[in-house]
């Protein structure tokens, strides 16, 4: 690892900090050409800095959305019976997802990389939630920010008026859209959610409504 | 001759605001510079991204068209203050939109001169709350050089490296250069000139334990004969812990700093109080106004 890299590990990786702490050096694949400059940390200074940067993943606010807590209320709720809520802001940047945020220009919003992190720590019987939340406000994000210096995740579809994402889940399918600036949301058909889909049914009438809201072309 | 200015950090929301009627500078704001416009020559607003559109300079346009447009003649010397320059950085990081950005701001306001802090603005992309220092290695004061350099040459004003912040609970030091040396070496070595914050010589010196009149040791290690402009933002000390507050209170050691600083740097010319603490009307709050006064005293000189 490159002295960057393991900066950048000892500020968000929990797990790293820990076995850092331990003198696992070399188990963490650190040079020791570097040792020197890294004994210079002081390691409570390091503590400090990684409990706010960490805590402030999920407080910062986005335009249009909101914080994280705003964005995901049941996802976290679901999350706090099984972990601490306390262990919410270090889990999440030790987490898989969170490792990938930044890694390409332009990558995904944070909003979708914390509904990736949740949907893989919590059981699948809260994957409907999660995945509604996340596109509730992936696509709150693209209302205020229709060209965005993030990467669009695939699960959310072009549309000649915006973009939308359909969550299935056990009740009706859930749409949910930026349209001209503005956000749409509700529960639609399975014909419905199949046509947005890009499933090649017939359906004359119900194809007109959808290109009138500028969903199809 | 030094001159008094004044520093903004113009947070979208706060400096900046949104309405049904468009972006605009806030009341508070243009009512605290107009109040303070005989006090003060310069002025430099700090850039903070709007939002998470693709970088475009027309989006930030009609709010500084506002604040200029209301300023007037005020203010005739203004300035960037930059935060995404990301100086520090030893990763790949990519500057091209954000250079093209603040290229069309300087034209367009004619900033007289960019500046920012020699820090850590990102970790490979991953936010940071508040910039980290510098890597204090020979690795990290080459990529500091390197990256000064490129952000130089795009520029078409002078850019001020500022030494960085070591506040409480904020600075994860890596290496053991000492941080003067560093930042001479860097402001030699790319050949630029620099800011020198009060609060942040302090916090350096009072994060390696020292305090009282050692304080304010070692400036002949720091590079002032290439300051051209120094800053006091409020500072605050509680306990052990040195904070870097933008409160408008500054401590005495500032005003010490400041004293010496203005007798040391040969060619300083620039002197500003940052981040005031505006209130409605554009009034200072109460416990911040004797320091504005202290500030304006100090530089006028004796």
């Amino acid at each position: 690892m490159r002295i960057d890299e393991v900066l950048c590990a000892l500020v968000y990786r929990r797990s790293f900090r820990e076995r850092f702490r331990a003198g696992e050096r070399a188990e963490l694949g650190i040079d020791p050409a570097d040792e020197a400059d890294l004994t210079a940390i002081d390691l409570d200074e390091l503590d400090r800095t990684a409990d706010v940067t960490c805590r402030a993943l999920l407080e910062a606010s986005h335009r249009g959305v909101g914080n994280l807590r705003d964005a995901f209320p049941r996802s976290i709720r679901a999350y706090c019976t099984i972990r601490d809520e306390t262990d919410l802001p270090f889990d999440f940047a030790d987490s898989q997802a969170f490792a990938e945020f930044g890694r390409d220009a332009p990558g995904p919003p944070m909003e979708a990389v914390f509904g990736d992190f949740l949907e893989t720590a919590l059981d699948a019987q809260w994957q409907p939630v999660v995945r509604e939340e996340r596109a509730l406000a992936v696509l709150r994000a693209l209302v205020v920010t229709p060209t965005p210096a993030f990467a669009i995740p695939d699960w959310v579809r072009a549309a000649p008026a915006g973009h939308y994402a359909v969550v299935r889940r056990a009740e009706a399918p859930l749409l949910v859209a930026a349209l001209n600036g503005r956000l749409v949301t509700g529960p639609v058909t399975p014909l419905i959610a199949g046509i947005l889909e890009g499933d090649a049914v017939e359906a004359t009438a119900v194809r007109a409504e959808l290109r009138a809201m500028g969903l199809v072309a | 001759m030094m001159h008094a200015g004044v520093g903004l950090d113009m947070q979208w929301g706060s400096g900046f605001v949104s309405g049904v009627d468009g972006d605009r500078a806030s009341d508070d704001v243009v009512a605290f510079l107009l109040a303070h416009a005989g006090r003060f020559r310069h002025l430099f607003v700090s850039w903070q991204p709007k939002g998470r559109q693709r970088l475009d300079a027309r989006d930030y346009f009609p709010a500084f068209d506002d604040l200029f447009q209301r300023l007037g003649s005020h203010y005739p010397l203004r300035a960037l203050h930059h935060t995404a320059l990301n100086l520090g950085a030893m990763e790949p990081y990519e500057r091209g939109a954000i250079l093209d950005l603040t290229c069309a701001l300087v034209e367009r306001y004619r900033f007289a001169w960019v500046n920012e802090d020699v820090g850590l603005w990102s970790l490979h992309g991953k936010p940071l709350p508040y910039p980290l220092p510098p890597y204090l290695t020979t690795a990290g004061l080459r990529a500091a050089i390197a990256s000064t350099r490129q952000v130089q040459a795009a520029l078409p004003v002078p850019l001020l490296v500022e030494f960085p912040g070591f506040s409480w609970g904020m600075s994860p030091v890596v290496g053991r250069m000492h941080a003067y040396d560093f930042f001479r070496v860097l402001a030699e070595e790319a050949d630029v000139q620099v800011t020198l914050d009060t609060g942040h010589l302090l916090s350096y010196q009072w994060m390696r334990g020292l305090r009282g009149e050692d304080l304010l040791s070692e400036l002949e290690r720091l590079p002032l004969d290439r300051c051209f402009e120094i800053h006091l933002s409020g500072c605050d000390v509680e306990g052990e812990a040195f904070h870097d507050r933008h409160h408008g209170v500054l401590l005495p050691e500032q005003l010490e700093l400041l004293r010496r600083l203005m007798r040391s740097c040969p060619n300083a010319r620039a002197c500003t109080y940052e981040d005031p603490a505006v209130r409605t009307g554009g009034r200072v709050t109460e416990e911040s106004a004797p320091s504005l006064t202290a500030f304006l005293g100090a530089v006028a000189g004796p």
